[in-house]
């Protein structure tokens, strides 16, 4: 067998894309989460619908103790990473055309009343 | 840019059955049943200002090819996708409708699968719900349920209630167990077959925490930090009349502007209940009001007579359009 198809990929290189960057940024924004509530609650990433936003990613967190789930917040990434669209439950979406602006955004939504009172509840 | 807008329109089909289907409960001959569909198909279109809605919901409808003849009525161009659920098996003189949902395939697309109530020892299901994606715009979705609550004629009230507070808990319950796993956006529509300051709408009465909570106030329906169910409920606004008696009694005056609810009694009057009721409704979660996929045009709300053809009742509810915007 020729593996003319894997010869192709090897060949080919990927478009470039901030889009691992970001996917990384949006799990280490979980994985935070989880840290912060040491084994009472576990956050992760759940790959959504495809849309003409770019792929959804959505940030879930899971209750240990009950097993209710919860999506913390929306990000819309496209094949080449940037805009992201973010739906943080908002009246507006954000659109975050630097990494650091999705970094910015993220940090302040953990910082809103309603959210840190969501996570409390969920690690009970 | 502007916004772009779809339109929705839902209507009560009125036993919606081909000629034969139920003698029981209608006896249509073919030209009568042409002329009912066409009449809903009108009707319809009326509610949504004159234009094929995108989006239809139909209940009371008895078997999947006469709802969809209704879709190709209101357009043949749109060329409808039917989302239908076939009732669960009935006595064979007898069998029950159905819940239909149709929508134009250019504008959306189904994701997963469609659902609906469990129905226990129901003769139907009373809700059917559909996750819709936008193709245009930012291609999110919604989850679109229609709506045929348990109704009083045969059942009598007090058990058909116990029926509809049911059904409030499990449209609240399958809202947070399962359709916020993929999109937060819900649009209840239909007839609910009770106001919408009734319990099973208003969460007044029962213990569950996950029942569905139709509110009056934006405030409520928007408040960010409250994930439990609660639905904005556009259809206060259309409760009674519409017009100040002071200029309905002035000379010149002709009818009203709208119909002063969507569900007239007059025709039942050997159980003395008249007058107009608001039992077809509208309720939006937040993410239909203020951000998400769409957002409701209150403001496009519009009731529309079915017009009473003389071969039969083409039905005896208003339908009721409404026009969502989206980016």
């Amino acid at each position: 067998m020729a593996h003319e198809y894997l010869e192709v990929l090897e060949r080919v290189p990927p478009p470039p894309s901030k889009q691992p960057e970001v996917v990384a940024e949006l799990e280490a924004f979980c994985a935070d989460i989880e840290s912060f509530k040491q084994g009472r609650l576990t956050c992760y990433l759940v790959s959504g619908s495809t849309t003409n936003w770019g792929q959804e990613w959505r940030a879930t967190m899971r209750s240990v103790a009950r097993g209710y789930e919860h999506v913390l917040l929306r990000a819309y990434v496209p094949v080449s990473g940037l805009p992201v669209k973010l739906d943080l439950y908002d009246r507006d979406v954000l659109n975050c055309t630097e990494l650091g602006e999705v970094r910015a955004a993220l940090k302040e939504f953990l910082q809103r009343p309603n959210v840190r009172e969501t996570i409390e509840v969920y690690a009970r | 840019m502007a916004p772009m807008r779809f339109r929705v329109a839902f209507i009560n089909c009125h036993n919606l059955y081909a000629p034969g289907e139920n003698p029981g409960r209608s006896q249509l001959d073919r030209a009568a049943l042409i002329t009912k569909i066409d009449g809903l198909a009108a009707t319809l279109r009326k509610s949504a200002g004159g234009r094929a809605p995108d989006l239809v919901g139909l209940c009371e409808v008895g078997s999947r090819s006469a709802g969809e003849q209704v879709g190709h009525a209101i357009a043949a161009r749109k060329a409808y996708h039917s989302i239908w659920e076939q009732p669960p098996v009935g006595p064979p003189d007898d069998p029950d409708t159905g819940i239909m949902i149709l929508f134009d395939p250019k504008l959306f697309r189904q994701l997963g699968s469609t659902r609906t109530e469990p129905t226990y020892n129901e003769p139907r299901y009373h809700w059917l719900a559909a996750e819709l994606q936008l193709r245009r715009g930012s291609g999110r979705s919604l989850w679109a349920v229609m709506n045929h609550w348990a109704s009083d004629f045969r059942r009598g009230a007090a058990t058909a209630n116990v029926s509809r507070l049911e059904s409030a808990q499990k449209v609240g319950e399958f809202y947070s167990n399962d359709a916020c796993q993929t999109t937060a956006a819900m649009l209840l529509m239909g007839d609910f077959n009770c106001e919408p300051y009734e319990d099973p709408l208003t969460g007044a009465s029962g213990t569950g925490r996950l029942r569905l909570k139709g509110v009056r106030e934006h405030d409520w329906a928007t408040n960010e930090g409250n994930n439990l169910p609660y639905f904005y409920n556009p259809m206060w606004n259309h409760l009674g009349e519409p017009i100040p008696l002071e200029r309905t009694i002035a000379p010149g005056y002709n009818r009203y502007s709208r119909p002063a609810g969507t569900y007239c009694k007059d025709r039942d009057r050997s159980r003395q209940q008249f007058g107009w009721v608001t039992w077809d409704q509208y309720l939006v979660n937040k993410r239909l009001i203020t951000g998400g996929p769409a957002r409701l045009v209150e403001g496009s709300i519009r009731l529309a007579r079915a017009p009473n053809h003389p071969s039969g009742v083409v039905s005896d509810h208003c339908a009721v359009g409404a026009q969502f915007e989206y980016d």
